[in-house]
């Protein structure tokens, strides 16, 4: 192994930080989904990278299951989305606070 | 006959079942029927008694002591017993007869007296369960059961002195209150006896007069001749009475009791023993010596007297007591309970001739009650009343007796007085009787009176001795028998009175002369009751003149008539008692030896009491007491013959004639002791006691303190607790947690925004949180 | 060095397509960046050795979930959304997020920072396989054996010419005895560590029993359809044996020399041939063109491991007590799969990973299911009457239809009339 763990680490996370902003910071839901995304992406990196570090195949597995997680969420995520904007004509997120206390 | 004495419990027995059946039954009886009950009842008391006398005449005078059946023993503590025990001696046989004697005679004449009384029944019934109480008094062997019999005729004459207590115009209040003033003075008495009780306890371990088996009337370590009790074993048998005798019925045997150990004997056995013996007695932290004892014992026992035999200072409740009716009045107050005191200090005798100085004390009492009884009496215009003071005046014979030492005459004294003092109140029944009678009559039939104004409305006394006059045509019987009563009680000669009275104030005399202590005290009574006498004459021969001489002063009296046959009969028979009962004692005097005997009543009670002793007769003493009496008497007629008295306006001549006025006047006023008891005791009393139960009780305790304390305290409490506690603190505590969830509850829900992003931010800190928590260890540890 | 600079390629191109991402005014512009991002994350997944994941990744991620999330961008038409539209947000407030989120990031990126530079990466314990071993009896005349390890049967009733299972044992020294039915107990000490697999040999003939043992090795084999090969000496009629291939030529001069002299007992080292039918020959070492054994036609597959165990076996011709042949026994193993293939991925997948695999079938099902729930939309022409009346079956309407004498359906009219049931047929 030439390129060490700790740099795939660290990749992993700068995506991780870059997604997190995006979830934090914009105000289209369809955006902030994406964001999620790749943070669900800079997690299977880490994994991955860790896999190989151990020689076991757990780690590919996991990212498999991660990828299905993510696609199952997917679907019904945005069949969310586009039922709230049926009814609201619009997804920005800041104009969904119903559920306020 | 030597199993009379197991009748003994029969003579209270069959009194009380008598009065249990008038009780229950009475009112489903006729009168006739209550009255045949109650007289038949006492009847045969009385013939228990005769019984009783015959088997003592018989057995030579041993006295027997019985256990009654089913009464086994009566305070059983260790250290402490006190038995139900009878006895049978002279002194109390003697006593016995008066009682049922007179008794009866009374409950005969009751019969008529009552008649149509509404309450028929109650009236014997009370009467036999005096009757009852009265004989416990006489029968008992111990100071204790006497005091049973004492309490006992205290509470019959409380019922029957206010017998009359629902009476309209007041006057029905009036007998209730002499019949409580009855109750209270006899128990000022009472707490004396209870003292001498408990004194006498706490000396000799004992109340018993003398125990089965013991001599009684022996001195300490003599032997006499007298017959005197076997000591032989005392044993139960089965179911029946006990009984001491004399095996050989009849023998004369010489014992005495100085085998007995002392603390075997009775009181008076111990007292004898103690007192030769000079011995101490520990009461307290003090030692003092049995004569100090004795003294003290007889002293209470004098309190105890004079509260029920009406002496100074407690006789006042007598007079009063006459609200009741007036069988009763000639039952209790004449013949019987009032001589109760007199029976316990002649019971008492071995102590009283020990304790010289309460001997003194008693004889001015009993002389000092005779002369002011005998004052009060003569300014009465209440027939009744003049024969209720001079009661009192009697009984201050009797107990100034006792107090010189002449028991036998004290005794005897009582039994001639019982018999014509109970003949005097029957006779005045008989004449207020005669006077309703004659009121009704005049009322109802006669024409109106010259004044002009129906008599029957007019308030009308028929015991006002003014409102009488010449009854002695009208009440013939009534007259005899009552004139009879009052030379008896006057005491002349040969009548009853007479000889006891005689005999009194030849003790008197002798005492003073000879006696070896208390002279002075002799010498004061024989000036004392001879003064006494003269008074008792006057005063009676007055009532008589008064009542059945001269004219009728009403139409009252004018319409009076005799009274019926059964209300006679029994004023014969006592009046031919108060003739010849006086022989019963006929001292060593020209004939009547010969017929009578010598002192036989003296030597017959001399055989229980031990200091009885024979009085030779003071001829010269006895012809001046009598010249004193026919004096006063011819005095009295001379004052109040011819109508002299009343006629000028209802007034005594006494009264008007200006030296004698004020004296009479005092004496009408009942020397004001009623009035000076009323100021120094019962107004007081009444006054502490309307204090403390109207202001103290009820003003303070009632009202103000359960107001102002109790109600606004716990109201102040109720209120402190229901507003600041439970809806200030508890339910602002409670709301308090409330309202308290709510603004905490309002300060979160802030936190749920609603907008994803914040929600967002808040899961990214957690999950920086939580990734700096899971590698804090690896950043301690590894570093 | 080739690696890590196509690592930071990627790996810059994948941050800088996601920073533009999010920058990106238009949502199918960042769609699309972060469908290169992805791309780039497919290639570092083929740098770590993963080809699957890669594939995966390809397909799945980047192929059905961002085409569906354009789908749903072009349905919504939120290209249009003004993302970053001040006139939407106070700028005071947007500030104040923006330095939140920063500070968050900052702090986030710190903690993995620290965490990165204090960590071991290495696992606690070592999760290599127990070590395993099992017996070969190659000896011709010992009749069945029985194996035992520290007095732990290892194999029993071992008879010529089989192999037993393998046997888990605890790392440690174990002393191997092999008891033959006939003849003496032979015991030689051995010693074994995880991720060792052994093969014991008990060979000899004649009641000279010897034990051997051979390294199995089952890793996968890396180069391309080849195979691994070894042999094991436990032939005793020479004194060393050489492996020849014979090509299709099946001759032995000049035949090239794939094991070369390998003496009695000895296990010889791992050579890796292509597969292939091959000729191979076992021939005496010092005699090259006395061929000992003939391995012919063999079928050598890749991705194998194997094992050849050169001995003899008596055979009964005739001669007293039969006469010994050599014989060769192939011990074949499968190789592991190469790491992070689909084989691999695959063999973990369905033996230990089941269940979860089939629960997340499940859950795709539900995300399926509530996709369509939460999209469908109630047509309003489509409302049922609510009648209350369930419709009759046919037969029973025309009865009813026929006494009442009107249809009694809300269905109207249309039903068919049916005739009477006509006797049933019968014989």
């Amino acid at each position: 192994m030439q390129v060490s763990t700790e740099s795939y680490v660290m990749l992993s996370m700068v995506l991780f930080s870059l997604g997190v902003m995006g979830v934090l910071l914009k105000r289209n839901a369809i955006l902030v989904f994406m964001s999620v995304e790749l943070m669900l992406n800079a997690a299977n990196l880490a994994l991955a990278a860790f896999a190989r570090h151990w020689g076991q195949e757990g780690g590919h597995l996991f990212v498999f299951f991660v990828i299905t997680v993510a696609a199952a969420e997917v679907a019904v995520g945005l069949a969310l989305i586009v039922a709230i904007f049926r009814s609201k004509k619009s997804i920005n997120i800041d104009e969904l606070h119903q559920m306020e206390g | 006959m030597e199993h009379y004495p197991q009748l003994i419990p029969l003579i209270i027995l069959i009194p009380s079942i008598g009065a249990f059946i008038n009780f229950f039954w009475g009112a489903k009886l006729s009168e006739r029927g209550v009255s045949i009950v109650a007289t038949t009842a006492s009847s045969l008391a009385f013939l228990v008694a005769v019984l009783l006398y015959a088997y003592l005449s018989g057995s030579g005078y041993q006295a027997a002591v019985v256990n009654p059946p089913l009464l086994n023993g009566w305070i059983r503590l260790p250290g402490v017993e006190i038995p139900w025990q009878l006895r049978v001696d002279t002194l109390s046989v003697t006593m016995m007869l008066v009682v049922t004697g007179v008794g009866s005679l009374i409950h005969l004449y009751s019969a008529g007296y009552m008649h149509g009384d509404e309450r028929f029944s109650r009236y014997f019934a009370y009467l036999n369960m005096f009757l009852a109480f009265m004989l416990v008094l006489v029968v008992g062997n111990n100071l204790l059961m006497m005091f049973v019999g004492w309490e006992g005729v205290g509470l019959c004459s409380f019922l029957l002195i206010g017998f009359w207590f629902d009476r309209a115009n007041g006057i029905g209040w009036r007998n209730s209150n002499a019949a409580k003033k009855a109750m209270i003075l006899n128990r000022i008495g009472d707490f004396g006896v209870l003292m001498a009780i408990f004194l006498t306890f706490w000396t000799f371990h004992t109340l018993d007069f003398y125990k089965p088996g013991e001599v009684a009337v022996v001195n300490a370590g003599e032997t006499t001749q007298t017959l005197a009790d076997k000591s032989g074993a005392a044993s139960t048998t089965e179911g029946g009475s006990t009984v001491t005798l004399n095996p050989e019925t009849g023998e004369i045997v010489n014992t005495d009791n100085t085998q007995v150990a002392t603390n075997q004997l009775g009181i008076f056995g111990q007292a004898q023993r103690m007192i030769a013996a000079n011995a101490t007695v520990q009461l307290g932290p003090f030692n003092w010596s049995i004569s100090t004892i004795i003294t003290l014992i007889t002293l209470f026992m004098l309190l105890g007297a004079a509260g029920k035999s009406a002496q100074i200072p407690l006789f006042v409740w007598l007079p009063d007591a006459m609200a009741g009716p007036t069988p009763v009045s000639a039952l209790m107050h004449a013949a019987t309970m009032v001589t109760a005191g007199v029976y316990l200090m002649v019971r008492s005798n071995v102590f009283f001739a020990n304790a010289p100085l309460t001997s003194l004390v008693v004889t001015l009492i009993g002389t000092g009650t005779a002369l002011v009884a005998g004052y009060i009496a003569l300014g009465q215009w209440d027939i009744k009343r003049v024969l209720a003071y001079s009661t009192v005046s009697q009984l201050g014979f009797m107990v100034a007796a006792v107090g010189v030492g002449a028991y036998s005459a004290a005794i005897f004294h009582l039994v001639t007085h019982a018999f014509f003092k109970a003949l005097l109140f029957l006779g005045s029944g008989s004449v207020i009787h005669g006077m309703e009678h004659g009121h009704h009559e005049a009322a109802h039939h006669g024409a109106h009176d010259e004044h002009g104004h129906d008599a029957h409305e007019e308030p009308f006394d028929p015991q006002d001795m003014r409102n009488m006059g010449g009854l002695r045509h009208k009440m013939p019987i009534t007259y005899w028998t009552y004139v009879f009563g009052t030379l008896a009680l006057a005491g002349i000669f040969p009548f009853a009175g007479f000889w006891s009275k005689d005999e009194i104030l030849a003790s008197s005399w002798l005492r003073g002369l000879f006696g070896d202590s208390n002279n002075i005290g002799g010498f004061i009574a024989l000036a004392g009751l001879l003064a006494a006498a003269a008074l008792t004459a006057f005063y009676m021969w007055r009532q008589v003149v008064t009542v059945f001489h001269g004219d009728p002063r009403t139409e009252a009296a004018d319409h009076a008539t005799e009274s019926s046959a059964v209300m006679t009969i029994p004023l014969i028979v006592l009046a031919f008692f108060s003739l010849f009962v006086g022989f019963i004692n006929t001292p060593n005097f020209i004939l009547f030896k010969s017929i009578f005997g010598e002192d036989r009543f003296t030597e017959w009670l001399s055989q229980s009491v031990l200091n009885a002793h024979v009085v030779e007769f003071q001829p010269l003493l006895a012809l001046i007491a009598l010249g004193v009496a026919v004096t006063a008497m011819i005095l009295a007629g001379r004052i109040y013959g011819h109508n002299k008295a009343v006629v000028n306006h209802d007034r005594d001549p006494l009264e008007l004639q200006p030296e004698t006025a004020p004296l009479w006047a005092f004496a009408n006023a009942r020397m004001y002791w009623d009035a000076t008891y009323y100021r120094l005791f019962e107004n007081p009393f009444n006054v502490a006691s309307k204090f403390l139960a109207d202001t103290l009780d009820w003003a303070f305790w009632h009202d103000w303190f359960h107001n102002m304390v109790l109600a606004r305290g716990f109201n102040a409490i109720a209120t402190f607790l229901g507003k600041p506690v439970d809806l200030g603190l508890i339910d602002g505590a409670v709301n308090g947690v409330g309202s308290l969830a709510r603004a905490i509850s309002g300060r979160l829900r802030r936190v749920q925004t609603g907008y994803v992003r914040t929600y967002a931010v808040t899961i990214l800190l957690g999950v920086v949180v939580v990734i700096i928590v899971l590698l804090l260890p690896m950043l301690n540890g590894n570093g | 060095m080739t690696e890590f600079f196509w690592f930071g390629l990627v790996g810059l191109i994948a941050i800088v397509s996601a920073i533009f991402m999010l920058r990106s005014d238009n949502a199918v512009h960042s769609a699309l960046f972060l469908i290169v991002t992805m791309a780039c994350i497919a290639f570092l997944f083929l740098l770590l050795n993963a080809p699957f994941l890669a594939m995966i990744q390809i397909t799945v991620y980047t192929g059905a979930i961002m085409v569906l999330f354009l789908f749903v961008i072009m349905l919504l038409g939120s290209e249009r959304l003004q993302d970053n539209d001040p006139a939407q947000e106070s700028q005071g407030k947007r500030r104040n997020r923006l330095f939140m989120t920063t500070g968050l990031v900052f702090l986030l990126l710190l903690v993995f920072g620290v965490a990165l530079t204090n960590v071991n990466l290495d696992l606690a314990t070592d999760t290599s396989p127990l070590p395993q071993l099992r017996v070969l009896n190659a000896a011709p005349d010992a009749g069945t054996v029985d194996v035992y390890a520290n007095d732990q049967l290892v194999a029993s009733g071992l008879a010529f010419n089989t192999t037993s299972s393998y046997v888990t044992l605890t790392p440690g020294d174990y002393t191997l005895k092999v008891q033959p039915a006939q003849g003496v107990a032979v015991t030689t000490p051995i010693s074994v560590q995880r991720g060792q697999q052994e093969t014991a040999v008990d060979y000899g003939n004649n009641r000279n029993l010897s034990v051997g043992l051979i390294a199995d090795d089952d890793s996968t084999v890396n180069q391309d359809r080849s195979g691994r090969l070894k042999v094991f000496n436990a032939y005793t009629g020479a004194d060393a044996v050489k492996l020849v291939d014979l090509g299709t030529s099946l001759s032995l001069t000049n035949a090239p020399v794939l094991i070369d002299t390998l003496k009695l007992g000895q296990s010889s080292d791992v050579i890796y041939e292509t597969e292939g039918t091959v000729n191979w020959a076992f021939v005496d070492a010092a005699n090259p063109q006395n061929a000992i054994y003939r391995v012919g036609n063999y079928n050598f597959q890749r991705d194998t491991s194997s094992a050849f165990v050169l001995t003899q076996e008596r055979i009964q011709d005739g001669t007293q007590g039969g006469s010994l042949r050599a014989l060769a026994i192939p011990l074949v193993s499968d190789a592991a799969p190469a790491f992070g293939g689909p084989k691999a991925i695959g063999l973990q997948l369905f033996t230990n990973y089941m269940l979860v695999f089939q629960l997340l079938a499940v859950l795709l099902l539900a995300s399926m299911i509530g996709a369509i729930v939460l999209t469908h939309r109630q047509s309003k022409s489509a409302t049922r009457k609510q009648t209350g009346r369930r419709v009759v079956s046919r037969p029973l309407v025309n009865v009813i239809a026929s006494q009442v004498g009107h249809d009694v359906t809300d269905e109207g009219a249309g039903l068919p009339e049916l005739e009477e049931p006509a006797a049933p047929v019968g014989k």
